[in-house]
């Protein structure tokens, strides 16, 4: 339609490419019309599009590769074809730099490009399979196992009966398959019977540790796919996507009583398991309430079918969750953000949700809740729901809006516990009026919520409890701990500390201090802050004051990432960390960044100079690196602290 | 004509040096103020103290200087205090703690959601105008933060005071140790130890004016977006931070009517940049009732929320605390002086200071790359500039980078402006020394000497120079460095403020 030249209207595109700030539906629409209308510029448009996502800074990539997802499934040919020769390139440098949420957003929005394009009668998929498979490839490569997770469990990561689950197309890829199944036998779990899943599911993240004493998931380390849930039925495989409000009438008290129960019984085993997981116990004080509710016998009928789409819901989305944003099984009624959903191929018309209610309506309510406890730490959901049913300039449709309306406070402790959807289900044409953070105002933790009332009154209680929860105080710094036998041992350890710090204030006051250089981004994104107790050591055994870097970076300290699995397992034998995957687009691999290998055994490369080399320290440490330490030529931070030395 | 800190336009009373006690009955607050070079020491008797959210302890000497503060207690306390006169004093019975406490709380039920759930914890911005006390409500927030264990990211926005660093910074600092009660936040790393309260490590960026809506606030933005990336790094890997959520203290001028749209246009980037999803507004209804029309029940931007947890924005508003006097420019003046002394030579006289010894210098200047910020600094080929004020906030003579990638574009048609630069030039290249330069602060940033502008621009700093003499004529320069040895083959930039301190080496 335009007769201007490709420049101009690449240099136009570029500037509403960098508008795109949000995962905003109309924008992602408007700029897939814009290629559409424009398809003669296909080559500068894709161009512009490939190098904005490759720039992009991590937060705006995933906006910006939904762009090329639209454009790809609205548009298709010849932009496919433009895309699908750098796809590879452009999909791991995105991978690799955004986070753990993100990584899953974009590892279901390959799945569906390699789906037949939605809405269409034709199987090809979105991308000729040519394109995607490298990157399914390098995926499966580069998921290892989650080192947090094996550190507490028994060591169930066995090279050996891992291959037998290996599709055996992938037998001739370089590194062996994984304890867990590579994306391509995830994606054929869809069609899996489901009399074949176990009775219960157990995929291998429930055995992760409760987030309480677990390291943070490195992000390679979660699953690249869900394992299916047990489906009762294979309808399940198209859920619809109108939970929608149901009519009131028909909730199976009996059934709900019975439901609870049995609910409640996996609960206390959950919480017997694990006994430092918050979550399972919110998850059982919540049953438990749940069923004071239904015994209590004043539960509205709105009540009772809030719960019940509530569980419906959740039960949706997670059927829904391989094929497509769980998001699209649940409206929730808080207004909505208009958020680009990738289409998938597999979405239902509204027509089917009465079909569907029945379905959930026949469900175990045990089997549903079951399967939602214990998900909620091991995988983050997307944030967009779907109102979208061409993903292309379809009009929000209406949302249903919070009501102010009292409800049932021990219902609302539920919602604040996750339980329940996050804001009831109003009656119909209420207006707007439950402040966003309502939902959370009476979970059991505080009572206190986010509005300008609620924090108006006062809260005595709340505060003689947070001022005497630690009652053993140091007397030199004022720090506080508890009063139990933990409490005590930090607390001893805490006064060595002091102790040691004058010694070395002395010290450090005989040659005089100076103010360091400050970090740079990269030494402060990877610095960790410690207790005073808790932080590293010195060569002396003297703690490092205060917030200490953890992974110093040299170019060179990189090893590719081990192929054996029960390497790539475990953590750095000196501060039992564990090695970050990161894809590395020089080395074409995935790499571990300072790390090195002495006799076998993987090390930081920092934790090892620290051990080897940490003697020839002059006893003055700064808490950042140390004068001396990591001293090499090529390392920035080391030059200046070379410097330093010769010159002070 | 006022002499900065020694508050002698200040028609407050004045008590003489000696020791007095205190009796705070339960729930009050003793406010205080102690000006530049003047010292005194606070010892708590009996009872419970806190400042700032920061507990004292019974029976230690705490000194503060250069300090407008508040001693709250929950239960009541007796404290004695000595020496030099305090600008100000005075018991209130009226404070706003009840409501801060109860916002930690309601942060508090939202942080062990994020645990829970493994999302990240609540996002606090907090805006209001100068003095509505946003800096001490972040800092008694992130005080009873670290009170239930947890280590939020404090980011400060506020360039007219620096936190962890000097003013005209933007830092963002994770605070998972204590604060500490008489540097006001704490103190950034040094070669050695630092007494009792560990080190923190801020990451500091330099924007090098106290204006943020200057050039309709293109700077400001394109450098938030660069630490948003920052954070968003360092979330990535820091679980406990990112459950423990972000405090994020603002610049007065936002929300002021005089800056206008900038303002709002600002904090509008600064909630979409951090994913904000609690607003707190201090001090004024318009402020308050405009930012709910905006934000109040908007979904947040953040990446981390489930479809069954649509997170949302709060907005609410506080009282102000009486506590909050207009600081003075002159104090303020003198405050930012004494903030830049004490990133070279540390503060002894604390009982956790420490003396630090900055290296004096003399270089070539040649060896140096330095720049200036075109519209803050005097122009070297201009006679008439030196000594002038450089605040002509009209003057259009650059255009922030990144609208434009080639420089070749259109000239500025500023009238003021005799040479005309290219529209995208933000610094230009100081080739000698000149006068103008004389006690001025030059920022070593971590990028290529000769990078490019937006680089230079973005980059993060690795510290600050002090310029104590020049010599035009043998094209040397005298400087005063945190650190021995060279100067860092690094951009370094000099943007006219914080202004010049004079005598900072003579002390
Ligand atoms: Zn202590
Ligand atoms: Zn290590």
């Amino acid at each position: 339609m335009s007769g201007l030249p490709s420049d101009e209207v690449a240099e136009d595109y570029k500037g509403s490419l960098e508008d795109l700030v949000t995962n905003d539906r109309y924008q992602i629409s408007n700029l897939t019309l814009i290629a559409k209308e424009n398809i003669e510029h296909a080559e500068a448009i894709s161009r512009v599009l490939q190098n904005h996502i490759n720039r992009a800074p991590p937060a705006r990539k995933l906006p910006a590769l939904y762009v090329l997802d639209s454009i790809a499934k609205n548009v298709g040919s010849p932009y496919t074809v433009y895309f699908g020769r750098n796809l590879h390139q452009i999909f791991m440098l995105a991978y690799s730099q955004v986070d753990a949420p993100v990584r899953r957003k974009l590892e279901e929005m390959l799945k569906t490009w390699r789906e037949p394009v939605p809405g269409s009668l034709s199987p090809t998929p979105v991308f000729p399979h040519a394109s995607t498979q490298s990157i399914v490839d390098s995926l499966n490569k580069f998921r290892s196992p989650m080192p947090a997770a094996t550190r507490y469990q028994s060591p169930h990561i066995q090279p050996t009966p891992a291959r037998a689950l290996v599709d055996p197309r992938y037998r001739h890829t370089p590194t062996p398959p994984q304890s867990f199944p590579p994306l391509a036998s995830g994606l054929a779990s869809n069609t899996r019977s489901p009399g074949l899943q176990p009775e219960i599911p157990q995929p291998p993240y429930t055995q992760t540790p409760p987030p309480s004493f677990s390291q943070p998931y490195p992000p390679q380390a979660t699953p690249l796919y869900q394992q299916q849930p047990p489906a009762p039925t294979t309808q399940y495989h198209t859920p619809t996507l109108q939970p929608g409000p149901i009519s009131s009438g028909g909730v199976d008290l009996q059934k709900l009583h019975l439901d609870i129960d049995d609910l409640t019984t996996d609960a206390k085993i959950e919480c017997a398991t694990h006994p430092m997981d918050a979550g399972a116990r919110r998850k059982l004080a919540s049953l438990q309430t749940l069923k004071e509710i239904l015994d209590s016998g004043n539960a509205s009928e709105r009540d009772l079918v809030d719960i019940r789409n509530t569980i419906m819901q959740k039960m949706a989305e997670k059927m829904a969750e391989p094929h497509q944003p769980p998001g699209q099984t649940a409206i929730p009624p808080i207004p909505t953000a208009n958020t680009y959903v990738p289409q998938t191929s597999i979405q239902q018309p509204a027509a089917t949700t009465s079909a569907a209610t029945s379905l959930f309506n026949s469900t175990n309510l045990a089997e549903l809740l079951r399967a939602t406890v214990g998900q909620q730490q091991a995988r983050q959901q997307p944030n967009y729901y779907a109102h979208a049913q061409s993903g292309v300039a379809t009009p929000i449709s209406a949302s249903t809006a919070p009501s102010a309306t009292s409800e049932n406070p021990l219902l609302a402790q539920l919602r604040a516990s996750g339980l329940l959807s996050a804001a009831p289900t109003p009656p119909q044409g209420v207006a707007h009026s439950m402040p966003g953070f309502a939902a959370f105002a009476t979970d059991p933790v505080g009572e206190v919520s986010l509005t300008s009332a609620s924090i108006r009154i006062p809260r005595p209680h709340l505060v003689a409890t947070l001022l005497s929860a630690w009652p053993n105080q140091c007397s030199t710094c004022g720090r506080r701990f508890t009063s139990d036998e933990g409490g005590k041992a930090k607390k001893a350890r805490h006064l060595d500390w002091h102790f040691k710090t004058k010694a070395r204030m002395l010290e450090a006051e005989k040659r005089g201090q100076n103010r360091s250089w400050y970090v740079d981004e990269r030494e402060w994104i990877a610095s960790k802050e410690f207790e005073d107790d808790a932080g590293p050591v010195d060569a002396t055994g003297v703690p490092i004051n205060g917030a200490t870097m953890v992974a110093k970076k040299k170019a060179q300290d990189f090893v590719r990432v081990p192929a054996d699995p029960v390497l790539r397992s475990l953590p750095c034998p000196i501060d039992q960390e564990p090695f970050k995957s990161e894809w590395s687009e020089d080395v074409q691999d995935f790499i571990w960044k300072d790390a090195v290998q002495v006799g076998g055994r993987y090390y930081h490369a920092s934790c090892y100079t620290e051990v080897t080399k940490g003697r020839e320290k002059d006893g003055v440490l700064t808490p950042v690196g140390g004068i001396g330490r990591m001293a090499t030529p090529d390392s920035v931070l080391g030059k200046r602290k070379a410097e330093v030395r010769l010159t002070a | 004509m006022s002499l900065p800190g020694l508050g002698l336009d200040e028609p407050e009373e004045v008590h003489t040096a000696e020791t007095s006690q205190h009796d705070l009955a339960k729930d009050n607050e003793w406010r205080f103020e102690v000006a530049v070079g003047k010292y005194i020491q606070l010892k708590l008797l009996r009872g419970t103290a806190e400042l700032f959210g920061t507990e004292l302890v019974i029976g230690n000497t705490y000194t503060f200087t250069a300090t407008k503060a508040a001693i709250y207690t929950w239960h009541g306390c007796s404290f004695e205090v000595r020496g030099d006169a305090l600008q100000s004093e005075y018991i209130a019975e009226e404070t706003p703690m009840s409501e801060y406490i109860n916002v930690h709380f309601a942060l508090e039920t939202l942080r062990d959601q994020a645990k829970a759930h493994g999302r990240q914890g609540p996002r606090v911005l907090i805006l209001g105008p100068d003095n509505a006390g946003k800096s001490s409500l972040a800092k008694i927030l992130t005080g009873y933060s670290n009170r239930s264990s947890r280590s939020p990211l404090v980011l400060n926005l506020d360039v007219k005071e620096g936190v962890m660093s000097i003013p005209g910074t933007f830092t963002a600092t994770v605070f998972k140790t204590l604060m500490d009660i008489e540097e006001g936040w704490g103190t950034a790393p040094m070669s050695g130890p630092n007494g009792a309260i560990p080190v923190k490590l801020p990451l500091v960026y330099f924007y090098g004016s106290p204006r943020p809506e200057e050039k309709e606030g293109k700077v400001y933005k394109a450098q938030i977006r660069r630490l948003a990336l920052a954070i968003s790094g360092r979330l990535a890997n820091d679980a406990e931070t990112r459950e423990s959520g972000l405090i994020i203290d603002t610049p007065g001028s936002l929300t002021s009517s005089k800056t206008g749209q900038v303002g709002y246009d600002i904090i509008q980037d600064i909630v979409s940049e951090f994913a904000v999803s609690t607003i707190i507004c201090l001090g004024s209804e318009r402020l308050y009732s405009d930012m709910v029309k905006r934000f109040d029940r908007q979904p947040t931007v953040s990446r981390s929320t489930t479809a069954g947890h649509a997170e949302t924005i709060s907005v609410i508003k506080l009282t102000k605390s009486g506590g909050c006097v207009d600081r003075d420019e002159a104090y303020m003046q003198a405050f930012r002086a004494a903030q830049i002394k004490a990133y070279f030579y540390g503060n002894p006289r604390l009982s956790n200071g420490i003396s630090l010894q900055p290296r004096q210098q003399q270089v070539d200047f040649s060896t140096l790359t330095v720049w200036r910020r075109i519209s803050s600094t005097p122009d070297p080929s201009s006679s008439a500039s030196v000594g002038a004020s450089f605040d002509d906030e009209d003057e259009e003579t650059f255009l922030p980078g990144g609208m434009t990638d080639d420089a070749s574009g259109t000239y500025p048609g500023g009238s003021s402006s005799k040479v005309a630069l290219p529209a995208s030039q933000i610094y230009e290249r100081v080739s000698a020394p000149y006068a103008a330069m004389r006690n001025a602060i030059l920022a070593v940033m971590n990028c290529e000497a000769e990078a490019e502008q937006e680089t230079i621009r973005d980059s993060s700093v690795m510290g600050f120079l002090y310029v104590t003499d020049t010599d035009e004529a043998r094209g040397r320069i005298s400087l005063l460095s945190p650190v021995a040895g060279r100067v860092p083959a690094r951009a370094i930039v000099w943007a006219g403020w914080p202004e010049p301190v004079l005598g900072i080496d003579r002390s």
